[in-house]
């Protein structure tokens, strides 16, 4: 290619545009990263939205991982935080004043698989069939079939997890909402390669 | 001399994500072999390694053994997360990918105008700066393949036609495809033919199916 003045001209005035551009790039972006403009852009949303409620996690904690409330639609948390429901919770009494319950009913409905931007949750929701309304987390499709190749003697009869639904006994990451494969220890067992 | 280059680009592009992988072998945590006697260890899992075709897939049995030595020495032992698993190599792949893409994007300038050019005629290609063009172009390419490779072999029962292009695994998946499609009709358009247009939406189209699956 012949390159003639003008080309040239053109050609440097584009890389001082380009440079100064990319300066102001390296200056502007500590600074977006500091005032926390870029924490949706860059946040992880491969998981699940962790739980950020303190009566939330100590009413629902206390008897077995407090779930996010991304594993499982609206209709389902309704269903299963009625007054009624709780008083007979999978065979226990998880009983709560009037007051705590519509506050922690508030937060998991907000919060709810449909209204998450997170994979897990967007995964969830497209498993579901119209109208489905689960009432436990190890019972929708999608976690079915991301568990159906692990032994039961790893899971019900292994003394040290009981029941799938203690997700934390092998996800390790499990409290901050990261259920990836690799982070996966079952106890007694070890990393899990399918 | 130059049909040598696609041989330095995927050269480059090995090494680039066998770089990570070496790094992670090293740190005594995940390495299997650590605390097993080493010898032991490296002739029980150093012929399955090598008669594997799919030797790395297939690391995770590797430990397995390793783990079983462990067991039968300390009456006890866990199986250890293997030193690469299908989906870190799957991640490795599209992140070198998209970055060399983006750094092949920011040498198109330069492969314009160098100074191999001036001696040349109409259909010569040549300098510096073409040939750090085109390396990166064919790495990230075949970064790009591979990751695609690796997408549908660890990661395809997440994906499923029936859940549409919503489907986080869906979009990630088509994006991802789109991208290295995107690379390699560019790359096949070089350098005789304008190819800026299909590299950069396979770069777009990468730079989001990596946002989606971050
Ligand atoms: C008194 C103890 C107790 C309390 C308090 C409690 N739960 Fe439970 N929960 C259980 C038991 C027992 C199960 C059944 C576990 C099993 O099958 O292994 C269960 C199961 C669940 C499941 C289904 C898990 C699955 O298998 O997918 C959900 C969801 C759940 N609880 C939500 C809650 C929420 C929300 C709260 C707070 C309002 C709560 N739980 C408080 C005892 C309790
Ligand atoms: C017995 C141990 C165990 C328990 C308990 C368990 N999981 Fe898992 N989970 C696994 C293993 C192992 C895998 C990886 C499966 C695979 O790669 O094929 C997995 C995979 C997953 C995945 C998919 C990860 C990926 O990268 O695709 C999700 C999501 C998940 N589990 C959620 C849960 C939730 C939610 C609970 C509790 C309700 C739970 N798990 C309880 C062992 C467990």
């Amino acid at each position: 290619m012949v390159w003639t003045k003008d080309g040239e001209n053109m050609n440097t005035k584009l890389k001082y545009k380009g440079l100064l551009l990319v300066l102001l790039g390296s200056l502007a972006l500590p600074v977006a990263a500091d005032e926390g403009w870029l924490d949706g852009l860059f946040a992880r949303k491969n998981g699940v939205a962790a739980v950020k409620n303190a009566l939330y996690q100590e009413e629902c904690g206390s008897c077995h991982f407090p779930y996010q409330p991304g594993w499982l639609p609206e209709r389902s948390w309704q269903r299963l935080l009625s007054s009624k429901a709780l008083e007979d919770h999978f065979g226990e009494n998880a009983e709560l004043d009037e007051s705590d319950r519509q506050a922690i009913l508030d937060y998991v409905l907000a919060n709810a698989a449909e209204h998450s931007g997170y994979k897990r949750s967007k995964k969830i929701m497209h498993s579901l069939r119209d109208g489905e309304t689960p009432l436990r987390i190890t019972e929708t499709r999608y976690i079915r079939r991301k568990h159906h190749e692990i032994p039961r003697r790893l899971i019900e009869d292994n003394p040290k997890v009981g029941s799938l639904s203690n997700c934390d006994s092998c996800h390790t990451e499990a409290a901050r909402g990261n259920f990836d494969e690799d982070t996966v220890r079952i106890p007694g067992y070890g990393y899990w390669d399918d | 001399m130059r049909n040598k280059k696609p041989l330095i680009g995927l050269l480059t592009g090995i090494s680039l994500f066998v770089a990570p992988v070496v790094r992670a072998a090293d740190s005594p945590g995940d390495w299997p072999l650590a605390d097993g006697t080493l010898e032991q260890a490296v002739a029980a899992s150093l012929p399955e390694q090598i008669h594997s075709p799919m030797w790395l897939a297939r690391a995770g049995h590797v430990t397995e053994q390793a783990g079983l030595l462990d067991m039968q020495q300390n009456g006890g032992g866990e199986r250890r997360k293997p030193w690469l698993t299908g989906n870190e190599l799957h991640k490795y792949l599209g992140l070198g990918s998209l970055l060399l893409g983006g750094l092949t994007m920011l040498s198109a300038g330069a492969a314009e105008g160098g100074e191999g050019d001036e001696g040349g005629g109409e259909n010569s290609y040549g300098g510096t700066g073409y040939d750090i063009h085109r390396t990166l172009a064919l790495s990230a390419t075949a970064l790009g393949l591979g990751a695609v490779a690796t997408g549908f072999l660890f990661h395809g029962d997440d994906i499923g036609l029936e859940s549409g292009l919503t489907d986080p695994d869906n979009l990630h998946m088509s994006l991802g495809l789109l991208g290295t499609l995107g690379y390699v009709s560019a790359v096949s358009a070089a350098p005789g033919e304008s190819h800026a247009g299909s590299g950069t939406v396979g770069g777009l189209s990468m730079l989001v199916a990596v946002k989606i699956a971050w």
